[in-house]
């Protein structure tokens, strides 16, 4: 059962930086689904989880905006699966995302005293 | 086994995204996918030791975790249309979409009402001007003649060689030669427009417009009567009885449409005649003419001078016939009549035009269609920029499709849908304005300057065409630039959202600047050209006449029968003196011509003169008048006496000449009892000796005789009317009572002495006058209401322009008033770049309005075209008014409290 603050910090880094979460993990190779639910949660120490039912709707949405390409991998002995790939427009919009984000978190440490190195 | 494993979620997902409606085969993929995401978290969890029950309930928990996952699905348009984006490649259909385009373009329509209000009256506005003034341009210029095949009909008349007069109609006999011009003429036909007197029916006798054609006009126009039949060569040789066609209209005002009128007799000019057809309805060839004589009915000297070239004449030509062979057939004929006849044909030659009709006004329809393409320039230009400041407002969410990889043409083509679609609505609305602007214009048109009757100001195809060509054009004028602009925002800044702080983008700034200085350059040129006219007339109605033109009324009649001689014109005039002086209430005299109403025109040669060229000598008006005359208009007598009818046997040789005469003549040297000498016009050819030698018994106070243009008092030579009795003759009044009961006891008097004698309408001189300038009145007041919206719109154009920058800086402003700025320096950063913009626009449109006062037509500018006070003073209006439009937003700017402009966002 995870903290009550835990939960709190899980809901608002979804709300402002989903986006930015899920292109950054598809910056260096194609990645399915679980893989990407999987890589989240390990990469934030399992603050961050994205399950089934937020995960796919915004792979989906990102995808519509043509940040991302899905296409369904087919290997010998295994089921078929969805990968998705970051698009160049996907690129562009993750390395501007990144820099907001830079600029937010320096401006955060600045005010709050919150050294971030 | 692991599909069958996979397969029990299978259905619970079914069942989520059930009420979504997918298509079956994007329903099975999105399926399968989280399908297979969900078995591999159940065996994940079941590596880690929990049973078959626990993980597959921690799987679907996770399934149902942070709310509905259909309704998440539910937002995705991709749900609803599979065909991904294949970002960064080309759009394969440049018009695929487009109706998605049109029905996004009405819905932001529709959620900005005020904006779409604003953008779709101004316009409109300049739609609707624009219309108007093109169906009269269409209607009175550009619409071929109603006629069968009208491009075989042309205009026929020659060149005379003469340079005072060089193209002149034909002669009854040139035509009748021409006619033998068989080869490439179907017909010739010649038609002569007068008012004639008709009566011995039994009404009230009335004066009308009629024509005397030859027989064959109907034939050549392809026209045939709608009752009764056409003239007939019989009809149109002199000496025929005299057979008459009327018009539609005059059937049914005069004879209730009555099948019976054929055969019955009427008089015109007092002459019997009967009447033979009646005309199909819209029917008025030349003009509006309601009834129709043989031309061989004209009098002797006219059917028998070479020199008496009064008749308009048109020709229908063979099929494939060009002009050039009716030029060359009809050269020769000329060439054997000059010949024949070198005192008057020598150098004569054929003219042959198509008949298109070029009416007089024609200048000022094009000065008119300049004047509104203006207006919709500038409401263009205001469209534009109010445009241009949405396109900033819309910055981020372009930048966002962009960068979803749309190409710049899909942007650039759902901008410009918005645009067209406001277009088509302005142009609806536009099209009523016209409608009723034309109803508007026609109820002003004086009647002498009504059209010929088939000119009808109707819409047709091509008032269609023009008016979707303007839609079209405006919305490119207006959307092309906004969506331009719009669709090349900076990417970065557009996603850090942009917009936050001032300015947006550079070449936006420079746009809307370049569309306040090109409104502010044609408000100015516009406004200066309406002023011009403006003070034209008003200089044209408090013209100085001589008399007071809201005191006389006037009207008048024409001895026109043959049986009126001389003699007896003389005795109508002095029975009717003596009549109208002894009816009371009513002061009247006699005149050949009212003041400004233009006269008989001599040249005058003053004895004891240098004799010079007979052809230089100085023209002046002639008058012939009544006793009465000086009297009734309150004219002053300068010197010497005016005519005194107990003088009866020298009044042949007397004459009074006005002020202007007398220092034309001998300067400030005496002038009762030298002696003069009137000529004709043309003394050279018509020899000299025309008049006696007539003495100047008298001066009087300058009345103007001649119309317009000329803005000087003319030199005028009065007569007594009876030397010479003249056939027209005008009665002048003064009355208590108004022009009803003048008309009432004129129109008694004259019927008393000869019943079928029509009198004209009564209007004081001032009404007569006001008609006279209709052109100037109503293409005056047009201009003016086109200058007013140009104005109007300029104005709203920079305070709105003014206003955006305020609301796009008020954080700004709001911070540099916390800091203490002083408020002027405020207003000025505000207003700086505006005031500049309206400094270079007035300076550009004075050199545009010098530019185009030199080409707008005499007519209704006058000789005033340089007046350095329009010049200076429209220029101030528009400054002031400019200022004005930057100062109210901008002080407001400097009212923001800090607070407030802080929170601004």
């Amino acid at each position: 059962m995870p903290s009550n603050d835990a939960r709190i910090l899980d809901r608002e880094l979804k709300k402002g930086s989903a986006e930015l979460v899920i292109l950054s993990i598809l910056e260096a190779r194609p990645r399915h689904g679980y893989e990407i639910s999987k890589l989240i949660e390990a990469r934030s120490n399992g603050q961050l989880k994205f399950h089934v039912a937020s995960l796919y709707p915004l792979l989906y949405r990102l995808e519509e905006r043509g940040w991302l390409q899905g296409r369904w991998v087919e290997k010998a002995g295994q089921r078929r699966k969805r990968f998705y790939t970051l698009t160049p427009a996907g690129r562009r919009v993750l390395a501007s995302q990144r820099s907001t984000w830079r600029s937010f978190v320096e401006a955060m440490g600045l005010i709050t005293g919150v050294d971030h190195a | 086994m692991r599909s069958t494993s996979s397969g029990r979620w299978a259905a619970v997902l079914r069942a989520y995204l059930a009420d979504l409606g997918l298509d079956p085969g994007r329903e099975a993929a999105i399926v399968e996918e989280l399908a297979q995401h969900l078995e591999e978290r159940y065996e994940e969890l079941r590596a880690a030791g929990s049973d078959d029950v626990k993980a597959r309930h921690l799987a679907l928990d996770e399934l149902r975790e942070s709310g509905d996952l259909a309704s998440r699905m539910r937002a995705l348009t991709q749900t609803r249309s599979p065909a991904p984006v294949v970002p960064g490649q080309p759009v394969e259909r440049l018009f695929g979409g487009l109706w998605q385009d049109v029905r996004l373009a009405a819905r932001l329509a529709w959620k900005q009402p005020g904006f779409t209000a604003t953008v779709v009256v101004t316009l409109a506005l300049g739609i609707a001007v624009n219309t108007l003034v093109f169906t009269i341009v269409n209607a009175a210029v550009l619409r071929p003649l109603p006629f069968d095949d009208p491009d075989g009909i042309v205009r026929l008349s020659v060149n005379t060689g003469n340079a005072q007069n060089p193209i002149a109609n034909l002669s009854y006999l040139d035509v009748q030669d021409w006619q033998g011009a068989e080869r490439t003429f179907e017909h010739i036909a010649a038609a002569d427009d007068r008012m004639v007197d008709l009566s011995g029916d039994q009404q009230a006798p009335v004066r009308l417009e009629a024509s005397y054609i030859s027989w064959n006009l109907l034939p050549l126009l392809r026209v045939p009567p709608a009752l009764g039949r056409g003239f007939t060569a019989a009809d149109d040789r002199p000496g025929a009885p005299l057979a008459a066609i009327i018009g539609s209209d005059l059937w049914r005002t005069r004879y209730a449409a009555d099948g019976a009128v054929l055969g019955r007799t009427i008089r015109i000019d007092g002459a019997p005649a009967t009447i033979v057809g009646v005309m199909p309805p819209g029917f008025g060839f030349p003009n509006r003419a309601q009834l129709w004589v043989p031309v061989a009915a004209r009098s002797e000297e006219e059917r028998t001078s070479r020199e008496a070239r009064t008749l308009d004449a048109v020709g229908r030509l063979h099929p494939g016939v060009t002009l050039e062979q009716a030029r060359a057939e009809l050269a020769g004929i000329a060439s054997v009549l000059a010949e024949r006849f070198p005192d008057t044909n020598r150098n004569v030659t054929p003219r042959v035009e198509p008949a298109s009709i070029a009416p007089p006004i024609v200048g000022v329809l094009v000065a008119m269609i300049g004047a509104v393409g203006f207006v919709l320039l500038i409401a263009c230009a205001n469209v534009a920029n109010l445009l241009l400041a949405r396109a900033a407002d819309r910055a981020r969410d372009v930048t966002l499709r962009l960068a979803l990889g749309a190409s710049r043409w899909r942007i650039v083509r759902q901008l410009l849908t918005e645009s067209l679609l406001i277009a088509a609505v302005a142009g609806i609305v536009g099209l009523a304005l016209s409608h009723a602007g034309l109803q508007m214009f026609l109820a002003n048109v004086g009647p002498e300057a009504a059209p010929p009757s088939w000119v009808q100001f109707t819409l047709d195809r091509v008032v269609f065409a023009y008016l979707a060509a303007l839609c079209l054009g405006s919305t490119l004028v207006c959307g092309l630039v906004p969506a331009w602009s719009a669709s090349r925002p900076d990417l970065v800044a557009g996603l850090n959202d942009a917009g936050r702080t001032d300015t947006g983008s550079r070449s936006r700034h420079r746009w809307t600047g370049a569309f306040v200085v090109a409104q502010v350059a044609l408000a100015l040129v516009l406004l200066t050209g309406a002023t011009l006219m403006a003070h034209n007339l008003v200089g044209l109605l408090r013209i100085d006449i001589g008399v007071n033109p809201g005191e006389v009324l006037q009207t008048g009649f024409v001895l026109q029968r043959g049986d009126y001689t001389p003699e007896r014109r003389l005795l109508f005039f002095q029975r009717l003196e003596e009549r109208l002086s002894s009816s009371t209430g009513i002061h009247a005299a006699l005149a050949s011509s009212g003041p400004m109403a233009g006269a008989l025109v001599r040249r005058v040669r003053v004895e004891g003169q240098p004799a010079s060229d007979a052809n230089a000598l100085p023209v002046v008006s002639v008058v012939d008048v009544g006793e009465r005359y000086f009297d009734v208009l309150d004219v002053p007598l300068v010197s010497g006496r005016v005519f005194h009818l107990e003088d009866a046997t020298r009044l042949a040789e007397q004459v009074v000449v006005n002020e202007r005469f007398a220092r034309m003549s001998f300067q400030n040297g005496p002038t009762v009892g030298r002696r003069i000498l009137l000529l004709p016009p043309n003394p050279a050819a018509e020899g000299l000796d025309a008049t006696p030698w007539m003495t100047i018994v008298g001066v009087v106070g300058d009345v103007r005789q001649r119309m317009l243009p000329s803005r000087d008092f003319d030199p005028v030579v009065y007569r007594s009317y009876t030397a010479d009795p003249p056939r027209p003759m005008q009665v002048l009044a003064r009355s208590t009572a108004g022009p009803a009961a003048v008309a009432t006891v004129v129109r008694s008097q004259v019927q008393a002495l000869d019943p079928d004698l029509p009198l004209f309408p009564v209007a004081t001189i001032a009404g007569a006058l006001a008609e006279q300038f209709w052109p100037q009145r109503v293409f005056g007041s047009l201009f003016f209401a086109f200058a007013a919206v140009a104005l109007a719109l300029a104005t709203c154009g920079l305070y709105a322009v003014t206003s955006y920058a305020v609301s796009r800086r008020t954080r700004e402003i709001g911070v540099r008033v916390a800091l203490g700025a002083d408020t002027r320096r405020v207003w000025w950063t505000v207003t700086a770049a505006t005031l500049r913009q309206l400094g270079v626009g007035v300076a550009l449109g004075a050199a545009g309005a010098a530019a185009v006062s030199a080409v707008l037509p005499a007519l209704m500018v006058g000789e005033d075209r340089w007046n350095p006070w329009v010049f200076g003073g429209v220029a101030l209006v528009l400054l002031a008014t400019g200022l004005l439009a930057t100062a109210v937003p901008a002080r407001r700017a400097t009212r923001v409290p800090p607070t407030v402009a802080l929170q601004a966002e």
